[in-house]
Protein backbone atom coordinates (compact mmCIF):
# COMPACT_ATOMS: atom_id res chain seq x y z
CA UNK A 1 0.00 0.00 0.00
CA UNK A 2 2.70 2.42 1.02
CA UNK A 3 4.72 1.29 -1.98
CA UNK A 4 1.77 2.10 -4.25
CA UNK A 5 1.24 5.44 -2.56
CA UNK A 6 4.90 6.16 -2.87
CA UNK A 7 4.91 5.23 -6.55
CA UNK A 8 1.90 7.41 -7.26
CA UNK A 9 3.25 10.39 -5.35
CA UNK A 10 6.62 10.08 -7.09
CA UNK A 11 4.90 9.72 -10.47
CA UNK A 12 2.68 12.72 -9.81
CA UNK A 13 5.64 14.85 -8.75
CA UNK A 14 7.48 13.81 -11.89
CA UNK A 15 4.37 14.57 -13.88
CA UNK A 16 4.28 18.13 -12.56
CA UNK A 17 7.97 18.54 -13.22
CA UNK A 18 7.68 17.19 -16.77
CA UNK A 19 4.60 19.26 -17.46
CA UNK A 20 6.55 22.40 -16.62
CA UNK A 21 9.59 21.23 -18.57
CA UNK A 22 7.57 20.41 -21.69
CA UNK A 23 5.30 23.43 -21.59
CA UNK A 24 6.91 24.68 -24.79
CA UNK A 25 4.86 22.02 -26.60
CA UNK A 26 1.86 24.32 -26.43
CA UNK A 27 3.52 26.79 -28.81
CA UNK A 28 4.25 24.13 -31.40
CA UNK A 29 0.66 22.88 -31.13
CA UNK A 30 -0.77 26.38 -31.60
CA UNK A 31 1.59 26.94 -34.54
CA UNK A 32 0.59 23.62 -36.13
CA UNK A 33 -3.11 24.27 -35.65
CA UNK A 34 -2.96 27.79 -37.07
CA UNK A 35 -1.03 26.44 -40.06
CA UNK A 36 -3.64 23.70 -40.53
CA UNK A 37 -6.37 26.33 -40.27
CA UNK A 38 -4.79 28.25 -43.16
CA UNK A 39 -4.65 25.06 -45.24
CA UNK A 40 -8.28 24.30 -44.35
CA UNK A 41 -9.41 27.63 -45.79
CA UNK A 42 -8.90 26.24 -49.28
CA UNK A 43 -11.22 23.32 -48.53
CA UNK A 44 -10.63 19.67 -47.89
CA UNK A 45 -12.41 18.22 -50.90
CA UNK A 46 -13.77 19.63 -54.12
CA UNK A 47 -15.77 18.44 -57.06
CA UNK A 48 -17.01 19.83 -60.30
CA UNK A 49 -19.85 18.67 -62.53
CA UNK A 50 -21.04 20.02 -65.82
CA UNK A 51 -24.23 19.53 -67.77
CA UNK A 52 -25.60 21.36 -70.82
CA UNK A 53 -26.81 24.30 -68.79
CA UNK A 54 -25.32 23.91 -65.37
CA UNK A 55 -21.80 23.93 -63.98
CA UNK A 56 -21.49 23.06 -60.32
CA UNK A 57 -18.34 23.63 -58.28
CA UNK A 58 -18.50 22.25 -54.76
CA UNK A 59 -15.94 22.69 -52.02
CA UNK A 60 -16.20 20.97 -48.69
CA UNK A 61 -14.84 22.46 -45.49
CA UNK A 62 -14.15 20.83 -42.13
CA UNK A 63 -11.56 20.65 -39.37
CA UNK A 64 -10.17 17.35 -40.71
CA UNK A 65 -6.78 18.86 -41.61
CA UNK A 66 -6.49 20.52 -38.19
CA UNK A 67 -7.30 17.24 -36.44
CA UNK A 68 -4.90 15.29 -38.67
CA UNK A 69 -2.07 17.75 -37.97
CA UNK A 70 -2.80 17.44 -34.25
CA UNK A 71 -2.52 13.64 -34.59
CA UNK A 72 0.91 13.99 -36.15
CA UNK A 73 1.89 16.47 -33.44
CA UNK A 74 0.95 14.08 -30.61
CA UNK A 75 2.89 11.30 -32.34
CA UNK A 76 6.02 13.42 -32.26
CA UNK A 77 5.31 14.61 -28.72
CA UNK A 78 5.13 11.02 -27.48
CA UNK A 79 8.26 10.16 -29.42
CA UNK A 80 10.02 13.10 -27.82
CA UNK A 81 9.17 11.89 -24.32
CA UNK A 82 11.21 8.74 -24.88
CA UNK A 83 14.19 10.59 -26.35
CA UNK A 84 17.61 10.38 -24.72
CA UNK A 85 17.27 13.95 -23.42
CA UNK A 86 14.07 13.11 -21.59
CA UNK A 87 15.57 9.86 -20.26
CA UNK A 88 18.61 11.73 -18.99
CA UNK A 89 16.31 14.24 -17.32
CA UNK A 90 14.62 11.33 -15.52
CA UNK A 91 17.89 10.49 -13.77
CA UNK A 92 17.96 13.83 -12.06
CA UNK A 93 14.79 12.76 -10.25
CA UNK A 94 14.10 10.05 -7.73
CA UNK A 95 12.58 7.59 -10.14
CA UNK A 96 12.13 4.11 -11.44
CA UNK A 97 11.00 2.99 -14.87
CA UNK A 98 7.37 2.55 -13.87
CA UNK A 99 7.02 5.97 -12.26
CA UNK A 100 8.71 7.50 -15.30
CA UNK A 101 6.24 5.79 -17.63
CA UNK A 102 3.28 6.77 -15.46
CA UNK A 103 4.34 10.40 -15.43
CA UNK A 104 4.94 10.32 -19.19
CA UNK A 105 1.51 8.82 -19.80
CA UNK A 106 -0.02 11.43 -17.49
CA UNK A 107 1.70 14.16 -19.43
CA UNK A 108 0.55 12.67 -22.72
CA UNK A 109 -3.03 12.47 -21.45
CA UNK A 110 -2.88 16.14 -20.47
CA UNK A 111 -1.66 17.15 -23.91
CA UNK A 112 -4.27 14.86 -25.47
CA UNK A 113 -7.04 16.66 -23.57
CA UNK A 114 -5.71 20.04 -24.66
CA UNK A 115 -5.10 18.91 -28.25
CA UNK A 116 -8.47 17.24 -28.69
CA UNK A 117 -10.42 20.22 -27.35
CA UNK A 118 -8.44 22.78 -29.32
CA UNK A 119 -8.45 20.87 -32.62
CA UNK A 120 -12.18 20.19 -32.43
CA UNK A 121 -13.02 23.81 -31.57
CA UNK A 122 -10.66 25.23 -34.19
CA UNK A 123 -13.28 24.25 -36.76
CA UNK A 124 -15.44 27.10 -35.49
CA UNK A 125 -12.67 29.61 -36.07
CA UNK A 126 -12.62 28.32 -39.65
CA UNK A 127 -16.38 28.83 -39.91
CA UNK A 128 -16.22 32.36 -38.48
CA UNK A 129 -13.45 33.31 -40.91
CA UNK A 130 -15.53 31.90 -43.77
CA UNK A 131 -18.61 33.75 -42.53
CA UNK A 132 -16.90 37.12 -42.73
CA UNK A 133 -14.35 36.59 -45.51
CA UNK A 134 -16.25 34.54 -48.10
CA UNK A 135 -19.31 35.31 -50.19
CA UNK A 136 -21.97 34.07 -47.81
CA UNK A 137 -24.48 33.46 -50.56
CA UNK A 138 -22.31 30.54 -51.67
CA UNK A 139 -22.06 28.99 -48.22
CA UNK A 140 -24.37 26.22 -47.09
CA UNK A 141 -25.83 26.83 -43.67
CA UNK A 142 -25.94 23.12 -42.89
CA UNK A 143 -23.35 22.27 -40.27
CA UNK A 144 -22.46 25.90 -39.55
CA UNK A 145 -24.10 26.24 -36.17
CA UNK A 146 -22.64 24.35 -33.20
CA UNK A 147 -24.46 21.39 -31.73
CA UNK A 148 -23.21 20.67 -28.22
CA UNK A 149 -23.56 16.87 -28.41
CA UNK A 150 -21.63 16.81 -31.72
CA UNK A 151 -18.84 18.96 -30.28
CA UNK A 152 -18.57 16.70 -27.24
CA UNK A 153 -18.55 13.57 -29.37
CA UNK A 154 -15.91 15.12 -31.64
CA UNK A 155 -13.67 16.05 -28.70
CA UNK A 156 -13.93 12.60 -27.10
CA UNK A 157 -13.33 10.76 -30.39
CA UNK A 158 -10.37 12.98 -31.27
CA UNK A 159 -8.97 12.42 -27.79
CA UNK A 160 -9.34 8.66 -28.13
CA UNK A 161 -7.61 8.62 -31.51
CA UNK A 162 -4.83 10.78 -30.08
CA UNK A 163 -4.42 8.32 -27.20
CA UNK A 164 -3.93 5.45 -29.64
CA UNK A 165 -1.50 7.45 -31.78
CA UNK A 166 0.41 8.60 -28.69
CA UNK A 167 0.73 5.02 -27.50
CA UNK A 168 2.12 4.01 -30.89
CA UNK A 169 4.55 6.91 -30.90
CA UNK A 170 5.63 6.02 -27.38
CA UNK A 171 6.21 2.40 -28.39
CA UNK A 172 8.27 3.53 -31.37
CA UNK A 173 10.31 5.74 -29.05
CA UNK A 174 11.03 2.80 -26.74
CA UNK A 175 11.89 0.58 -29.70
CA UNK A 176 14.32 3.23 -30.96
CA UNK A 177 15.92 3.24 -27.51
CA UNK A 178 16.39 -0.52 -27.79
CA UNK A 179 17.89 -0.25 -31.25
CA UNK A 180 18.13 2.75 -33.51
CA UNK A 181 17.35 0.56 -36.52
CA UNK A 182 13.72 0.63 -35.47
CA UNK A 183 13.54 4.16 -36.89
CA UNK A 184 13.60 2.48 -40.29
CA UNK A 185 12.08 -0.86 -39.35
CA UNK A 186 8.85 0.54 -37.92
CA UNK A 187 7.67 2.41 -41.04
CA UNK A 188 9.23 -0.27 -43.27
CA UNK A 189 7.19 -2.94 -41.51
CA UNK A 190 4.02 -0.92 -42.08
CA UNK A 191 4.93 -0.26 -45.71
CA UNK A 192 5.83 -3.93 -46.24
CA UNK A 193 2.59 -5.06 -44.66
CA UNK A 194 0.69 -2.69 -46.92
CA UNK A 195 2.39 -4.25 -49.95
CA UNK A 196 2.25 -7.90 -48.85
CA UNK A 197 -1.13 -7.97 -47.20
CA UNK A 198 -3.01 -4.69 -47.73
CA UNK A 199 -6.19 -6.29 -46.51
CA UNK A 200 -4.72 -6.76 -43.03
CA UNK A 201 -3.79 -3.09 -42.75
CA UNK A 202 -7.24 -2.11 -43.99
CA UNK A 203 -8.83 -4.45 -41.46
CA UNK A 204 -6.84 -2.96 -38.61
CA UNK A 205 -7.77 0.54 -39.84
CA UNK A 206 -11.42 -0.43 -40.15
CA UNK A 207 -11.28 -1.98 -36.69
CA UNK A 208 -11.17 1.57 -35.32
CA UNK A 209 -12.33 3.91 -38.08
CA UNK A 210 -15.38 1.97 -39.21
CA UNK A 211 -16.80 1.36 -35.78
CA UNK A 212 -20.12 3.18 -35.61
CA UNK A 213 -20.88 2.58 -31.94
CA UNK A 214 -19.16 5.20 -29.75
CA UNK A 215 -19.00 2.82 -26.78
CA UNK A 216 -17.42 -0.04 -28.73
CA UNK A 217 -15.05 2.42 -30.37
CA UNK A 218 -13.97 3.76 -26.97
CA UNK A 219 -13.47 0.24 -25.59
CA UNK A 220 -11.39 -0.77 -28.61
CA UNK A 221 -9.18 2.32 -28.43
CA UNK A 222 -8.69 2.19 -24.66
CA UNK A 223 -7.84 -1.52 -24.64
CA UNK A 224 -5.49 -1.19 -27.63
CA UNK A 225 -3.75 1.82 -26.10
CA UNK A 226 -3.38 0.00 -22.78
CA UNK A 227 -1.85 -2.98 -24.56
CA UNK A 228 0.59 -0.78 -26.51
CA UNK A 229 1.56 1.29 -23.41
CA UNK A 230 2.03 -1.93 -21.40
CA UNK A 231 4.20 -3.34 -24.16
CA UNK A 232 6.29 -0.17 -24.05
CA UNK A 233 6.72 -0.56 -20.27
CA UNK A 234 7.65 -4.23 -20.60
CA UNK A 235 10.15 -3.57 -23.37
CA UNK A 236 11.80 -0.71 -21.50
CA UNK A 237 12.21 -2.93 -18.40
CA UNK A 238 14.49 -5.15 -20.43
CA UNK A 239 16.75 -2.23 -21.29
CA UNK A 240 19.99 -1.36 -19.55
CA UNK A 241 19.72 1.14 -16.72
CA UNK A 242 20.95 4.20 -18.53
CA UNK A 243 19.85 3.52 -22.07
CA UNK B 1 -3.28 12.30 -53.33
CA UNK B 2 -0.71 10.62 -55.55
CA UNK B 3 1.82 8.07 -54.33
CA UNK B 4 4.57 10.70 -54.65
CA UNK B 5 2.51 13.53 -53.19
CA UNK B 6 1.77 11.78 -49.90
CA UNK B 7 5.39 11.21 -48.79
CA UNK B 8 6.25 14.76 -49.88
CA UNK B 9 3.35 16.15 -47.84
CA UNK B 10 4.38 14.07 -44.81
CA UNK B 11 8.02 15.15 -45.23
CA UNK B 12 7.00 18.82 -45.39
CA UNK B 13 4.86 18.35 -42.30
CA UNK B 14 7.70 16.67 -40.40
CA UNK B 15 9.99 19.58 -41.26
CA UNK B 16 7.29 22.04 -40.16
CA UNK B 17 6.82 20.17 -36.87
CA UNK B 18 10.57 20.14 -36.26
CA UNK B 19 10.70 23.87 -36.99
CA UNK B 20 7.74 24.39 -34.68
CA UNK B 21 9.51 22.46 -31.94
CA UNK B 22 12.63 24.53 -32.50
CA UNK B 23 10.48 27.64 -32.33
CA UNK B 24 8.98 26.30 -29.10
CA UNK B 25 12.45 25.78 -27.64
CA UNK B 26 13.47 29.32 -28.58
CA UNK B 27 10.27 30.76 -27.19
CA UNK B 28 10.52 28.78 -23.97
CA UNK B 29 13.87 30.31 -23.18
CA UNK B 30 12.03 33.62 -22.92
CA UNK B 31 8.91 32.33 -21.30
CA UNK B 32 8.35 30.45 -18.10
CA UNK B 33 5.95 27.53 -17.78
CA UNK B 34 3.52 29.93 -16.08
CA UNK B 35 3.39 32.09 -19.19
CA UNK B 36 2.94 28.96 -21.31
CA UNK B 37 0.05 27.89 -19.12
CA UNK B 38 -1.53 31.35 -19.42
CA UNK B 39 -1.11 31.29 -23.21
CA UNK B 40 -2.64 27.80 -23.37
CA UNK B 41 -5.56 29.01 -21.27
CA UNK B 42 -6.10 32.12 -23.36
CA UNK B 43 -5.91 30.03 -26.54
CA UNK B 44 -8.49 27.59 -25.21
CA UNK B 45 -10.69 30.44 -24.02
CA UNK B 46 -10.49 32.04 -27.44
CA UNK B 47 -11.57 28.80 -29.06
CA UNK B 48 -14.49 28.39 -26.67
CA UNK B 49 -15.45 31.98 -27.46
CA UNK B 50 -15.39 31.15 -31.17
CA UNK B 51 -18.06 28.50 -30.56
CA UNK B 52 -20.22 31.09 -28.80
CA UNK B 53 -19.66 33.61 -31.61
CA UNK B 54 -20.53 30.99 -34.25
CA UNK B 55 -23.71 30.17 -32.33
CA UNK B 56 -24.95 33.76 -32.23
CA UNK B 57 -24.07 34.83 -35.77
CA UNK B 58 -27.25 35.63 -37.71
CA UNK B 59 -28.16 33.12 -40.39
CA UNK B 60 -29.34 35.61 -42.98
CA UNK B 61 -27.15 35.93 -46.01
CA UNK B 62 -26.54 32.23 -46.38
CA UNK B 63 -27.45 31.45 -49.95
CA UNK B 64 -27.86 27.78 -49.51
CA UNK B 65 -30.75 26.98 -47.28
CA UNK B 66 -32.08 23.52 -47.74
CA UNK B 67 -35.49 23.09 -49.39
CA UNK B 68 -38.12 21.52 -47.25
CA UNK B 69 -40.41 19.19 -49.16
CA UNK B 70 -44.05 19.97 -48.69
CA UNK B 71 -45.39 17.07 -50.67
CA UNK B 72 -43.57 14.50 -48.61
CA UNK B 73 -39.87 13.86 -48.65
CA UNK B 74 -38.26 12.59 -51.78
CA UNK B 75 -35.36 10.22 -51.52
CA UNK B 76 -32.26 10.74 -53.59
CA UNK B 77 -32.87 7.38 -55.23
CA UNK B 78 -36.16 8.60 -56.68
CA UNK B 79 -34.57 11.44 -58.65
CA UNK B 80 -34.50 9.69 -61.98
CA UNK B 81 -37.98 8.23 -61.73
CA UNK B 82 -39.73 11.42 -60.68
CA UNK B 83 -41.00 12.64 -64.03
CA UNK B 84 -41.90 9.31 -65.56
CA UNK B 85 -45.07 8.99 -63.58
CA UNK B 86 -46.57 12.32 -64.75
CA UNK B 87 -49.73 11.73 -66.68
CA UNK B 88 -52.07 14.50 -65.56
CA UNK B 89 -51.71 18.09 -64.40
CA UNK B 90 -52.49 16.99 -60.86
CA UNK B 91 -49.42 14.77 -60.98
CA UNK B 92 -47.30 17.90 -61.16
CA UNK B 93 -48.76 19.20 -57.94
CA UNK B 94 -48.61 15.91 -56.11
CA UNK B 95 -45.14 14.95 -57.28
CA UNK B 96 -42.99 15.54 -54.18
CA UNK B 97 -39.67 15.92 -55.97
CA UNK B 98 -40.73 18.50 -58.50
CA UNK B 99 -40.09 22.13 -57.70
CA UNK B 100 -42.10 24.88 -59.36
CA UNK B 101 -39.50 27.52 -60.23
CA UNK B 102 -41.44 29.86 -62.51
CA UNK B 103 -44.99 30.62 -63.66
CA UNK B 104 -45.95 32.95 -66.48
CA UNK B 105 -49.17 33.74 -68.28
CA UNK B 106 -49.24 35.04 -71.85
CA UNK B 107 -52.33 36.63 -73.33
CA UNK B 108 -53.04 35.62 -76.88
CA UNK B 109 -55.06 37.17 -79.63
CA UNK B 110 -58.54 35.67 -79.50
CA UNK B 111 -58.36 35.09 -83.24
CA UNK B 112 -55.10 33.16 -83.00
CA UNK B 113 -55.71 29.50 -83.15
CA UNK B 114 -52.21 28.22 -83.65
CA UNK B 115 -49.24 27.98 -81.33
CA UNK B 116 -45.79 27.45 -82.78
CA UNK B 117 -42.59 26.40 -81.04
CA UNK B 118 -39.07 27.55 -81.62
CA UNK B 119 -36.54 24.71 -81.63
CA UNK B 120 -35.88 23.60 -78.10
CA UNK B 121 -32.12 23.74 -77.49
CA UNK B 122 -32.43 22.59 -73.90
CA UNK B 123 -34.37 19.46 -74.82
CA UNK B 124 -36.88 20.16 -72.11
CA UNK B 125 -39.71 17.80 -71.59
CA UNK B 126 -42.82 19.81 -72.49
CA UNK B 127 -46.19 18.74 -71.21
CA UNK B 128 -49.35 20.18 -72.73
CA UNK B 129 -52.76 20.31 -71.17
CA UNK B 130 -55.77 21.68 -73.01
CA UNK B 131 -58.05 23.73 -70.80
CA UNK B 132 -61.80 23.29 -70.55
CA UNK B 133 -62.43 26.77 -71.99
CA UNK B 134 -61.03 29.24 -74.52
CA UNK B 135 -59.81 31.88 -72.07
CA UNK B 136 -57.25 33.46 -74.42
CA UNK B 137 -54.31 32.69 -72.12
CA UNK B 138 -51.35 30.36 -72.21
CA UNK B 139 -50.12 29.40 -68.77
CA UNK B 140 -46.50 28.31 -68.69
CA UNK B 141 -45.12 26.69 -65.55
CA UNK B 142 -41.57 25.44 -65.33
CA UNK B 143 -40.56 22.76 -62.88
CA UNK B 144 -37.27 21.23 -61.94
CA UNK B 145 -36.54 17.68 -60.92
CA UNK B 146 -34.44 17.39 -57.75
CA UNK B 147 -30.85 18.59 -57.79
CA UNK B 148 -28.71 16.99 -55.15
CA UNK B 149 -25.16 17.48 -54.04
CA UNK B 150 -24.33 14.54 -51.83
CA UNK B 151 -27.38 14.14 -49.66
CA UNK B 152 -28.54 17.75 -49.78
CA UNK B 153 -31.26 19.08 -52.04
CA UNK B 154 -30.41 22.37 -53.76
CA UNK B 155 -33.19 22.39 -56.37
CA UNK B 156 -34.29 25.82 -55.18
CA UNK B 157 -31.10 27.36 -56.55
CA UNK B 158 -31.75 26.32 -60.12
CA UNK B 159 -32.78 29.06 -62.51
CA UNK B 160 -35.84 28.37 -64.64
CA UNK B 161 -35.57 28.38 -68.43
CA UNK B 162 -36.35 31.66 -70.15
CA UNK B 163 -39.81 31.66 -71.71
CA UNK B 164 -40.75 34.23 -74.40
CA UNK B 165 -43.98 34.38 -76.39
CA UNK B 166 -44.01 36.54 -79.48
CA UNK B 167 -46.08 36.50 -82.67
CA UNK B 168 -47.60 33.15 -81.87
CA UNK B 169 -44.21 31.55 -81.30
CA UNK B 170 -43.19 30.15 -77.95
CA UNK B 171 -39.46 30.20 -77.24
CA UNK B 172 -38.06 28.24 -74.32
CA UNK B 173 -34.37 28.81 -73.81
CA UNK B 174 -32.10 27.25 -71.24
CA UNK B 175 -30.24 29.60 -68.90
CA UNK B 176 -26.54 28.90 -68.48
CA UNK B 177 -25.79 28.79 -64.80
CA UNK B 178 -22.70 28.29 -62.65
CA UNK B 179 -23.16 27.34 -59.03
CA UNK B 180 -20.34 27.58 -56.54
CA UNK B 181 -21.15 25.85 -53.30
CA UNK B 182 -19.12 25.93 -50.13
CA UNK B 183 -20.41 23.24 -47.84
CA UNK B 184 -19.51 22.18 -44.34
CA UNK B 185 -18.77 18.56 -43.67
CA UNK B 186 -18.69 16.88 -40.29
CA UNK B 187 -15.20 16.13 -39.03
CA UNK B 188 -14.29 12.51 -39.62
CA UNK B 189 -14.25 12.03 -35.87
CA UNK B 190 -17.99 12.77 -35.86
CA UNK B 191 -19.09 11.30 -39.18
CA UNK B 192 -17.58 7.95 -38.24
CA UNK B 193 -20.59 7.27 -36.02
CA UNK B 194 -22.94 8.01 -38.91
CA UNK B 195 -21.20 5.24 -40.85
CA UNK B 196 -19.62 7.68 -43.31
CA UNK B 197 -15.97 6.83 -42.79
CA UNK B 198 -15.98 3.76 -45.00
CA UNK B 199 -13.36 4.07 -47.72
CA UNK B 200 -15.52 5.25 -50.61
CA UNK B 201 -14.28 8.27 -52.48
CA UNK B 202 -17.60 8.77 -54.21
CA UNK B 203 -19.43 9.01 -50.91
CA UNK B 204 -20.98 12.44 -50.58
CA UNK B 205 -19.50 13.70 -53.82
CA UNK B 206 -22.15 12.60 -56.26
CA UNK B 207 -24.50 15.12 -57.71
CA UNK B 208 -27.59 14.76 -59.83
CA UNK B 209 -28.68 17.55 -62.07
CA UNK B 210 -32.14 18.95 -61.98
CA UNK B 211 -33.85 18.75 -65.34
CA UNK B 212 -36.44 21.27 -66.39
CA UNK B 213 -39.96 20.23 -67.14
CA UNK B 214 -42.36 22.70 -68.76
CA UNK B 215 -46.11 22.55 -68.36
CA UNK B 216 -48.27 24.45 -70.87
CA UNK B 217 -51.94 24.99 -70.31
CA UNK B 218 -53.46 26.18 -73.56
CA UNK B 219 -56.99 27.22 -74.56
CA UNK B 220 -59.31 24.43 -75.61
CA UNK B 221 -59.44 25.12 -79.33
CA UNK B 222 -55.79 26.04 -79.83
CA UNK B 223 -53.93 24.01 -82.39
CA UNK B 224 -50.30 23.31 -81.77
CA UNK B 225 -47.50 23.14 -84.26
CA UNK B 226 -44.91 21.35 -82.18
CA UNK B 227 -41.98 21.89 -84.56
CA UNK B 228 -39.03 19.71 -83.53
CA UNK B 229 -40.14 19.49 -79.94
CA UNK B 230 -41.29 16.42 -78.21
CA UNK B 231 -44.59 17.19 -76.52
CA UNK B 232 -46.49 15.01 -74.16
CA UNK B 233 -50.23 15.62 -73.92
CA UNK B 234 -51.63 15.21 -70.48
CA UNK B 235 -54.84 13.41 -69.72
CA UNK B 236 -57.73 15.45 -68.41
CA UNK B 237 -57.57 13.49 -65.08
Amino acid sequence: MSLNNNLLSIASRQYVYKLKANSSGVYSLIFIQVLALLFSLSGIQSMSSVSETLRVNVKYFSADIIISFTFIWIFFMSLRLTSINSKTMDFTLVTNRLSSHLSNIGLLLTTIIFGSISSSLMGFVLKIIMYFAFDRSQIGVNGFYPVFSDILLGIITTGLYMTLIASMGYLLGILIQIHVLFVVLYPAALFGLEKVNPQMLKLSFDFFASETSPLLFAIRIILSSLIVFSLSCLLSNRMEVRK
Amino acid sequence: MSIIGLPIAVAILVVVIMLARKLGTIVVTFMSWRKSAIIAGVYLLGLILSVVIAAVLPNHGFGLMERSHTGGGIQKGNVWTTSYSIRTQKDFESQPGLYLNSRQTFKIDQRAVKLGFAPNPGHFQIYVEQKEADDGKIDVSTYSTPFYVGETDYTKLLQPPKVIFQDGLLVIEPVQQTLTLKLFKSNFTQSQFEGKNAVNLQNGLSSSFGWSEVLLRVPKSMKIDKGQNYLQYLDKD
